[in-house]
């Protein structure tokens, strides 16, 4: 009984077929000048539309091993850029992470890449990516949100539920940061940073996680 | 086969008993003595120092256990990124207590919060207390604290490429001296 019931499991996890992953080396690294990631990714349909490149972009990355993982998750990040088509695309996305994050840890972090290989070129990075392995977690107050942190014009965060956030930085511009969250196909103003928070992406009052 | 398992469970009983006496706690390592004598303790301090007292110098440093244990600290790593990370002196601490905005919901009165957060007259400081110990704006010892960790901005970056989220938000308990919940 207890032998066949071993077999039983054996041939399941053998006939398990693997979903999507990503691999350090191949679809993304880190060398003396920062963290690549390989585009375009092929889970995700490449639009004239950054909106349904973006709508795309929580439930492939979801798919992806330890995504889901809450303290034993990893945070994936990537690019949205312009392809030399003219349109919209994903990079795969990095789970580079420092080891010490590895394993059962409350502090997930997440490496900004700054360049896509993309073997038919690109013409602009518009916009990073990142996932929280966690639900019921946002932005991150002066971390996700502050000047500093920011490299591109876009900023897009999800957790496990798919809760999709996109902060608007407005670097180098005077006029305030925003928060906005995706309902249905619409994005709705979330919250606003004013001028003199930007700098340290302070979040004022409410304080309710959205 | 019942006295091997007798001497199998005495055994397991034996090991995790000299387990149990032979670790040892942590503490941070210190100098040898010849460096320890070359140190001089001036008489006095300057006037500005950083401070953190009683129960919000606890919550902090249970918030820093607890995202940086100090053995992961002091760890060898062969990668500098790696060992940048690990190194306490890369990060920076803030606390607070939950006080009710004074022009929003209810002003600085005298309620609990939901939260467990205390208003400023419930948690301010004990008549004669010396104000050189306490947190300028904040009560003696809220219910709760809430402390954020986070890596300080500009360190360790990969690159050009910056770190996000290397920061953990924490909720403690200064009643039960436990973390409630840690916010991600």
């Amino acid at each position: 009984m207890r032998l066949s019931y071993l077999m039983l499991l054996v041939i399941q996890g053998c006939a398990s077929v693997p979903g999507p992953f990503v691999r350090e080396g191949a679809d993304y690294g880190r060398d003396a000048r920062g963290v690549w990631v390989r585009g375009p990714w092929e889970l995700i349909r490449p639009s004239a539309e950054v909106d349904e490149v973006i709508d795309q972009l929580c439930p492939a990355v979801m798919s992806l091993p330890d995504a889901r993982g809450h303290d034993d998750g990893v945070e994936y990040c990537g690019l949205l850029y312009v392809g030399a088509d003219g349109r919209y695309h994903a990079s795969a996305p990095s789970r580079l992470a420092a080891k010490g994050q590895a394993g059962s840890s409350s502090t997930k972090s997440c490496v900004i890449p700054v360049r896509v290989s993309d073997t038919n070129g690109f013409r602009s990075i518009d916009a990073d990516f990142h996932s929280h392995p966690w639900q019921g977690s946002s932005l991150t107050p002066g971390f996700d949100t502050a000047t500093r942190y920011q490299r591109y014009s876009i900023r897009i965060q999800f957790d496990t539920t798919c809760h999709v956030l996109k902060l608007v930085p407005h670097v180098n511009e005077p006029v305030p940061a925003e928060v906005f969250e995706r309902v249905g196909h619409t994005w709705q103003l979330l919250r606003v940073i004013p001028v003199w928070d930007k700098e340290n992406g302070k979040i004022d009052p409410p304080f309710e996680v959205p | 086969m019942r006295n091997f398992r007798h001497v199998l469970m005495l055994t397991t009983v034996l090991f995790a008993a000299s387990c149990a006496l032979f670790t040892r706690p942590y503490r941070p390592p210190h100098a040898a003595k010849s460096e320890a004598e070359k140190i001089k303790f001036h008489w006095g301090w300057p006037r500005k120092t950083a401070v953190l007292s009683g129960a919000w110098l606890r919550a902090v440093t249970m918030a820093m256990d607890d995202f940086l244990p100090a053995e992961a600290a002091e760890g060898h790593t062969e990668d500098e990124w790696e060992a940048c990370l690990n190194r306490r002196e890369n990060y920076h601490a803030e606390a607070w207590a939950w006080i009710p905005h004074e022009d929003g919901d209810g002003g600085i009165g005298g309620t609990q919060e939901p939260d467990g957060g205390m208003d400023l007259d419930a948690g301010m400081l004990d008549a004669g207390e010396n104000e050189a110990w306490t947190q300028p704006g904040m009560p003696k010892t809220p219910a709760i604290i809430y402390v954020v960790v986070g890596l300080l901005p500009g360190h360790c970056e990969l690159g050009g490429s910056p770190v996000l989220d290397m920061a953990a938000t924490y909720a403690i308990d200064t009643v039960g001296w436990r973390i409630l919940a840690v916010h991600h």
